[in-house]
């Protein structure tokens, strides 16, 4: 049955992501491409939580327990937005482009990863440490399919093609000014997801010699220092528009490097 | 059909901003680009239109093959050299003259600026004694079919201005523009339209120009700040969207400037809208981040890709515009020709004699027999074929002169030909335009 949902929820993300992205590049029929599109992620959505709730029942773990659960949640958590979007503001329904392949990823990378591994946190501090790491990424997503959609409404701008995606697409300062806002709020986050897992990593330590801080301690302060630089070179160095959405989409790229990283190695040192 | 009238240009199409800012005329300069025009080798007559998106010369002359060589010279030399010069003679010549004033061959395609700029064009060539009536003939019927064409065909409906495009713009770039801040630069009808239709859409704005009374002026109507132009380095640190649209022939704004500018803007968004020709902004400007130039060119292309829908107007425009070739091929052919005069003439001593002849009848001569009235029938016919003989024979002499048509617009005068006339251009096109009805109306009560 947890097979059967998880394949519906991705099999309906992919056509989620593959009706949005014909109706963002014009193509014919878009109004219904449009209407399906938000249905497809409405269902997929609906699919991914009931194999969530289905799985936490019989596991008896929550949705933050570990990285196996803690990715679904994540990919459940940036389709919402995505959702979200698509309902409440129709000018940002665009991003759903960006976010849904994000998604279907996640969610598959949820599915390869060691479902119960050896984890050197417990209890609440696990939680933390998941759930503001996933909270973080979430943001982080959402600001990379602001950039990235500032980079395609930018590019729309200056060729002067002032039709299609140009009108799909939100207005370049929100985009803007919005993915600066992700940022803001998914960095804290982060920090305390970084600060736990070094903490982890301390008392693996002290229990079994095992070095203080691993591979993914270095990804993910890299993350951090990204995304850091491209909140702290817009106040200091005017970095706006163009460059804070390369640095963003950079950023973005490191993040998913971890998430790989914990999809190839497992959640070991 | 005015057969030595020529028009030599580029325009949108065949040239590009680059080479057409280099032809183009201040409207201070029209006067006397039409004079140098006027005194090119066998030139009568000339116009000189010059707009941001064309630059053509009308001119008229006994040989239409040597005015062209002249007006392509004159342009060549001017630096519209190494492009493709366009050339039309004749007929072909009024047709483009009528489908340029109806805006048909404008890029937006009915847009309404293009008939004001060719009566600017016309009204500096008169001044200049440069039109002598050929060329004034074909202008003014230009301006009436433009007339025709606009109420008579959906053409300027559901119009997408330049102004709109700018406005769709800076909503794409900022959003929301309440409170946005829209510097314009120049006093230019373009970018004064543009900027109140920013304004309508919540945007303050700031006037700067060249002459700071000028800018007062504006600003008091527009409800703006008056700012002198040397301020323009300050104000571009501020602003969120710079309309251009000054008569300054080098960049206002060079792409140095703006980079200094942007250092103090700290990345924050700038649209610059240059409608200038020349432009007032350097085009490498629009390579600096966050920088988003456009040009009168990337403008009116948005504005005619918005209006692809017009077809069927356009067609409907075509129509009346081959009717008032037509009626004007006439109105021509009866103006140079004596045939239709003398038969005009004709017709109205025929008509006065046939109107006295029956009034006469059914009065003082009602006694008359058959025999009688057929009499006094053939002595007014002769009388009337005496009394025209001799200005028949002048009017056919005089046709064949380069003086005939003066002689021959004198004698429509004189007899008020007008309505015999009018019926013989309807009998040859089918086609009865409005002021002609009019005038039927009139010298029927008249009559």
């Amino acid at each position: 049955m947890l097979g059967g949902l998880i394949a519906a929820a991705a099999l309906l993300y992919l056509i989620a992501a593959v009706l949005m992205l014909t109706h963002l590049l014009g193509v014919a029929g878009t109004l219904p491409s449009r209407r399906a599109a938000t249905v497809s992620l409405g269902a997929a959505m609906f699919a991914h939580f009931a194999h969530d709730l289905v799985r936490s029942l019989s596991t008896s773990r929550g949705p933050f327990a570990g990285i196996h659960e803690g990715l679904s949640t994540l990919a459940l958590l940036v389709a919402g937005v995505a959702f979200t979007l698509r309902i409440r503001r129709r000018r940002l329904e665009a991003l759903g482009v960006f976010v849904a392949p994000v998604t279907l990823l996640m969610l598959l990378a949820s599915q390869g990863v060691d479902a119960h591994p050896a984890a050197p946190l417990n209890g609440a501090l696990l939680g933390v440490h998941v759930g503001s790491t996933i909270l973080g990424t979430a943001a982080f997503t959402v600001a990379f399919a602001l950039a990235a959609a500032y980079l395609v409404q930018e590019r729309e701008v200056r060729q002067k093609r002032l039709r299609g995606m140009f009108l799909r697409l939100p207005p370049l300062e929100v985009l803007d000014v919005a993915s600066f806002r992700s940022i803001a709020l998914g960095l804290p986050a982060l920090t305390l997801g970084i600060v736990t897992g070094l903490f982890a990593g301390f008392q693996e330590a002290m229990g079994h010699g095992m070095p203080v801080v691993s591979w993914r301690h270095y990804l993910a302060l890299g993350v951090w220092g990204v995304f850091a630089a491209v909140l702290v070179l817009r106040f200091l160095a005017g970095w706006r528009g163009h460059r804070a959405a390369i640095g963003t989409i950079v950023g973005y790229a490191s993040a998913v490097m971890v998430l790989v990283g914990y999809f190839v190695r497992g959640a070991g040192p | 059909m005015t057969a030595g009238l020529v028009v030599v240009g580029l325009n949108h199409r065949t040239a590009p901003l680059e080479v057409r800012e280099r032809l183009a005329v201040a409207p201070d300069g029209l006067d006397s680009a039409v004079r140098t025009v006027l005194s090119l080798q066998g030139v009568r007559e000339a116009v000189v239109l010059a707009t941001c998106n064309r630059v053509e010369f009308y001119a008229t002359g006994d040989d239409a093959e040597a005015v062209a060589g002249a007006l392509r010279q004159h342009l060549r030399s001017r630096g519209g050299g190494g492009v493709a010069l366009y050339e039309h003679r004749g007929e072909a010549a009024v047709q483009h003259a009528f489908r340029v004033c109806a805006s048909l061959d404008s890029l937006v395609v009915g847009e309404p600026q293009i008939l004001g700029q060719v009566k600017e064009a016309v009204a500096a060539a008169r001044v200049a004694g440069a039109l002598r009536g050929r060329l004034g003939r074909v202008m003014a019927r230009a301006f009436q079919t433009a007339k025709r064409v606009r109420s008579e065909t959906g053409i300027a409906e559901g119009q997408v201005s330049v102004a709109s495009v700018a406005v769709d713009l800076a909503r794409g770039i900022f959003g929301d523009l309440v409170h946005r801040k829209v510097l314009v630069v120049g006093a230019g009808k373009m970018a004064l339209g543009a900027a109140r239709t920013l304004a309508r859409a919540g945007a303050s704005l700031l006037i700067a120009n060249r002459s700071f009374d000028r800018a007062e002026a504006i600003a008091r109507e527009y409800g703006a700040t008056a700012h002198p132009l040397t301020d323009l380095g300050m104000l571009l640190q501020h602003v969120d969207v710079a309309v251009c649209s000054t008569g300054a022939s080098g960049y206002l704004l060079t792409r140095h400037e703006i980079a200094t500018a942007m250092k103090a803007r700290r990345g924050r968004g700038l649209f610059l809208i240059d409608i200038a020709v020349p432009r007032n902004v350097e085009p490498a400007a629009g390579d600096l981040d966050s920088v988003f130039l456009y040009n009168v060119d990337d403008l009116e292309r948005a504005v005619s890709e918005g209006g692809q829908g017009r077809s069927a107007a356009t067609i409907e425009a075509e129509k009346v515009i081959a009717e008032e070739l037509a009626s004007f091929r006439a109105e021509e052919l009866a103006q140079r020709s004596a045939g239709p005069t003398i038969v005009a003439l004709r017709k109205r001593f025929q008509a006065a004699a046939a109107a006295e002849m029956e009034r006469s009848l059914a009065g003082k001569l009602r006694h008359l027999q058959e025999a009688d009235r057929a009499a006094v029938e053939a002595m007014l016919e002769a009388l009337t074929n005496k009394l025209l003989h001799a200005p028949t024979v002048a009017l056919k002499a005089a046709s064949a002169s380069a003086e005939g048509e003066e002689l021959l617009r004198a004698a429509r005068g004189l007899f008020a030909l007008d309505v015999e006339l009018a019926e013989f251009r309807e009998e040859v096109t089918g086609v009865r335009v409005q002021g002609e009805v009019t005038a039927t109306a009139t010298a029927g009560n008249r009559r």
